[in-house]
């Protein structure tokens, strides 16, 4: 009997969001069913429900028929379910069978280890998947591809594998290294095991795939056969959303000025270079996969990363900004990519949260802070964003996402920067929050505020920026102004070219 | 704004920390009768000064996310460094002391250096100068308590506000620094940043705090007012003793623990790490007097940390449930 995976009305929630809406769907074993979908789409989620990183809060998770509940990772892979996830999670220090069989080796008389049973056993596997590898061979003598293959057939170690999920795994191949893994994954397809491809490269999933789930703000969209679908239906698919009106009832009339931000040639440790101008009044949007080096820019800009190389000039002046309280004092703020990680200071109240990066200037000389000036600008804050929350008194981290993204706003503009950096601004945030957030941006530039706005969102981009520049590779490869340009058009810029393997 | 709720003089915690240290007082003093007298209570005060001036430092230290094991050790070091030097120099004990304090926050920087140049855990790097400090202790006197005979620093251990049944100067000393440290904690700069640090400190360091420097002059502060304990029990023993208070630190981490201080970092308060410090102390002496082996003490000593540090748990873990349930039924 082939192996099933079978979701039914799967739904998870995190505080503030939801992050899969009843989600069904099935992957039967001897396809390859790949997993697309924009950035927080959920595809995530759903990878760590399956190896049970996470348990969902509604709906049934089958395997084989059966409903399953994993506590943790080590339940789901006992139970022959692996993920193979970008970043490594073997022991470089061990050597290729030891990996394998980690945490089953077997062992004999005062547990010594039977060492030879475990490299015959891998070697045979290895063998079997024709690599150039020994069972002896230590991991990190491995290149990233192999160590990749090790992580592959440490899950078909198992007896009873029943499926393998891989996570952008070719993110960091070769040409010929994609070809092997793709070589493997159709043994594990012939063999029966059940394979969920989780990637942005079209190309790739157009030579691998057979059908494709498509998934788009937690929900399940739709699966087609990948034959039977075009690269623009899929992407239409992937995009489409009903943010129309939204965008086009907002108000962008404005004056854009001079010439605030020049970023020359800079560079850092994790960016390419980057060059390019934020007008006052001006939205410029950064357009791009995740990971083509968008967080990077404004990280480097900010202090938040080391500058390696270029200028940062601001309103004709040469500035350094070697923390980002260096960028602060200078006007350069920054709303940053992961709320929880690097906004919110989760227990500490909304108003002082707010009131966190003015610390400065409440402050008189010998560091005691001005309280009444300090629960005014929570107050101006809550006002001016209709931030809802009954008291600023209030834990931040009660409250919705969105409203602590306006929180982290508010903490920004209340001290009156030059540069406003959005970064995913409305990442994980419900549709009606999201249009309050796109007049406020508008409204925001309007006062003469260059703001820099990330977005993986297209609909996003399009509709608020007044010029879009597209990122790929840690560089940017594109500019277009934002009345010409379409979500088609942006997302082959980000996706097509240069990506895609062979 | 909600003006129907009338907001209580305490917070919950506060509340139950004065339940229990109620509760300890009332067992002590049915186990013996001169527990809760006016000489006894006086006492308890005494004793909670060495508890007290370290869980200062320690409070602010586990806010950032850090902790100081070596507070006991920089204790010992400092006593038998003013014995010492009342001994060995014709210098006044108020200059002694001062400098005795100044070198102990060595001991502070060289922990925060560990903590945040080397990435090495708080808990580790300040094992490593639990160590060091009390060698030093130990070498300074080689091995042998130093008697001090110094009249002036004698009274200043000993000597009472309002007359011989007044109130000791240690215990203003003490209140004094609580109310100093609880204003640097809620209204200035400095403690609205360690609140920050410890709540997230990548989220503090991209909204322009300087994690570092605080962490360091948090370290400092702690090394500083371990020493200034140490100073006091010297005084107050009349030696300097080099196996002096094993348990300082461990009494003043119980005491921040069990006034709220997470020890995740982000959340405390001075006021109601006064009244851990009550507690810990009315524990303690409460044993001593009812006759506790000092053995069963430090099993005594390790349950209470143990169920303040469960309490906690539990408090984080209700919140984070009702959290989620809030967030089901919303959206």
């Amino acid at each position: 009997m082939p192996n099933v995976i079978e979701f039914r009305n799967i739904t998870k929630y995190f505080p503030g969001v939801k992050a899969l809406d009843s989600v069904s769907f099935t992957a039967r074993g001897g396809e390859v069913l790949a997993l697309m979908g924009e950035n927080g789409a959920g595809k995530s989620t759903l990878l760590k429900i399956l190896n049970g990183d996470y348990q969902q809060d509604m709906g049934e998770y089958l395997v084989n028929g059966q409903p399953c509940h994993f506590n943790n990772p080590r339940e789901a892979v006992a139970a022959g379910i692996g993920v193979i996830y970008q970043e490594r999670q073997i022991m470089l220090e061990l050597t290729v069978g030891e990996n394998m069989f980690l945490g089953r080796l077997p062992s004999g008389l005062f547990g010594r280890i039977k060492m030879n049973e475990v490299h015959e056993k891998a070697q045979k596997i290895i063998d079997e998947f024709g690599l150039d590898m020994k069972s002896t061979d230590k991991v990190k003598d491995l290149s990233v591809a192999y160590q990749q293959m090790v992580e592959i057939m440490k899950a078909y170690s198992r007896e009873n594998l029943k499926m393998i999920a891989f996570d952008e795994p070719t993110a960091s191949l070769s040409g010929t290294e994609i070809e092997s893994l793709f070589r493997i994954i159709q043994k594990l397809k012939a063999e029966g095991k059940v394979i969920i491809y989780v990637s942005h490269r079209m190309a790739e999933i157009r030579d691998t795939a057979d059908r494709v789930a498509i998934f788009k703000d937690g929900c399940f969209v739709g699966d087609s056969p990948i034959h039977e679908i075009t690269d623009e239906e899929l992407i239409q698919k992937m995009v489409g959303r009903d943010l129309g009106d939204i965008f086009s009832s907002l108000d962008k009339k404005k004056e854009i000025g001079e010439v605030i931000l020049d970023v020359r040639n800079l560079k850092s440790p994790y960016l390419k270079e980057a060059s390019f101008v934020v007008r006052a009044g001006e939205i410029v949007g950064f357009s791009g996969l995740v990971s083509a080096g968008r967080t990077e820019v404004v990280r480097a800009i900010t202090g938040a990363d080391p500058q390696t190389g270029g200028e940062v000039w601001l309103d004709g002046k040469k500035i350094q900004c070697k923390t980002p309280h260096d960028a602060i004092r200078n006007g350069i703020v920054m709303v940053p990519e992961d709320r929880k990680l690097q906004g919110i200071i989760p227990r500490m109240s909304v108003g002082r949260n707010i009131a966190v990066g003015s610390l400065d200037a409440l402050a008189n000389r010998l560091g005691v802070i001005n309280s009444r000036r300090e629960a005014e600008i929570g107050l101006e804050g809550k006002q001016n964003f209709n931030i809802k929350t009954p008291d600023l008194e209030k834990p931040i981290v009660e409250l919705s996402g969105g409203n602590q993204q306006k929180a982290i706003v508010a903490r920004w503009l209340s001290t009156d920067p030059r540069i406003l950096i959005l970064d995913e601004p409305t990442k994980g945030i419900d549709i009606g929050a999201k249009s309050e957030f796109y007049n406020m941006i508008c409204d925001i530039a309007k006062r003469g505020i260059g703001v820099i706005l990330i977005s993986s969102e297209l609909p996003e981009v399009l509709g608020l920026s007044d010029r879009i520049l597209v990122m790929r590779g840690k560089q940017i490869v594109g500019e277009i102004d934002a009345a010409d340009a379409t979500e088609e058009e942006l997302l082959t810029m980000a996706m097509m070219e240069g990506a895609v393997y062979g | 704004m909600d003006k129907r709720k009338i907001k209580l003089p305490v917070s919950g915690n506060q509340f139950v920390l004065i339940i229990a240290l109620a509760l300890v007082t009332v067992i002590f003093s049915a186990l013996n009768k001169n527990y809760f007298t006016y000489t006894n209570l006086i006492n308890i005060l005494v004793s909670s000064t060495l508890i007290g001036l370290t869980s200062i430092g320690i409070t602010f230290l586990i806010m950032t996310g850090g902790n100081d094991l070596s507070a006991g050790s920089v204790a010992a070091f400092a006593g038998v460094f003013v014995a010492w030097a009342l001994k060995a120099t014709s210098m006044n004990w108020f200059l002694i002391g001062l400098i005795a304090i100044a070198i102990s926050a060595v001991a502070g920087v060289t922990n925060a250096l560990m903590v945040t140049k080397l990435n090495i855990v708080p808990f580790i790097a300040t094992l490593v100068s639990q160590s060091i400090w009390r060698g030093f202790a130990y070498l300074m006197c080689d091995g042998k308590p130093i008697s001090i005979a110094d009249k002036g620093f004698l009274a200043f251990g000993k000597a009472r506000i309002g007359g011989t049944e007044g109130i000791p100067v240690t215990v203003i000393l003490m209140i004094v620094f609580f109310v100093i440290f609880g204003f640097i904690l809620a209204k200035t700069k400095f403690g609205r940043s360690i609140f920050a640090i410890g709540g997230n400190a990548e989220a503090a360091r991209l909204a322009g705090i300087n994690a570092n420097r605080v962490k360091t002059i948090c370290y400092v502060m702690t090394s500083m007012f371990a020493a200034l304990a140490g100073i006091i029990l010297a005084a107050r023993m009349n030696s300097g003793q080099p196996s002096a208070s094993p348990n300082l630190h461990f009494d003043a981490i119980t005491a921040a623990n069990l006034g709220g201080v997470s020890m995740i970092g982000g959340i405390g308060s001075i006021p109601s790490v006064i009244l851990g410090v009550l507690l810990v102390q009315a524990f303690n002496s409460g044993l001593n007097m009812v006759n506790v082996s000092s053995y069963w003490q430090y099993v005594a000593r390790g349950l209470l940390l143990f169920a303040s540090l469960a309490i906690d748990f539990y408090r984080q873990r209700t919140r984070a449930k009702k959290l989620l349930a809030d967030s089901m039924k919303t959206l």
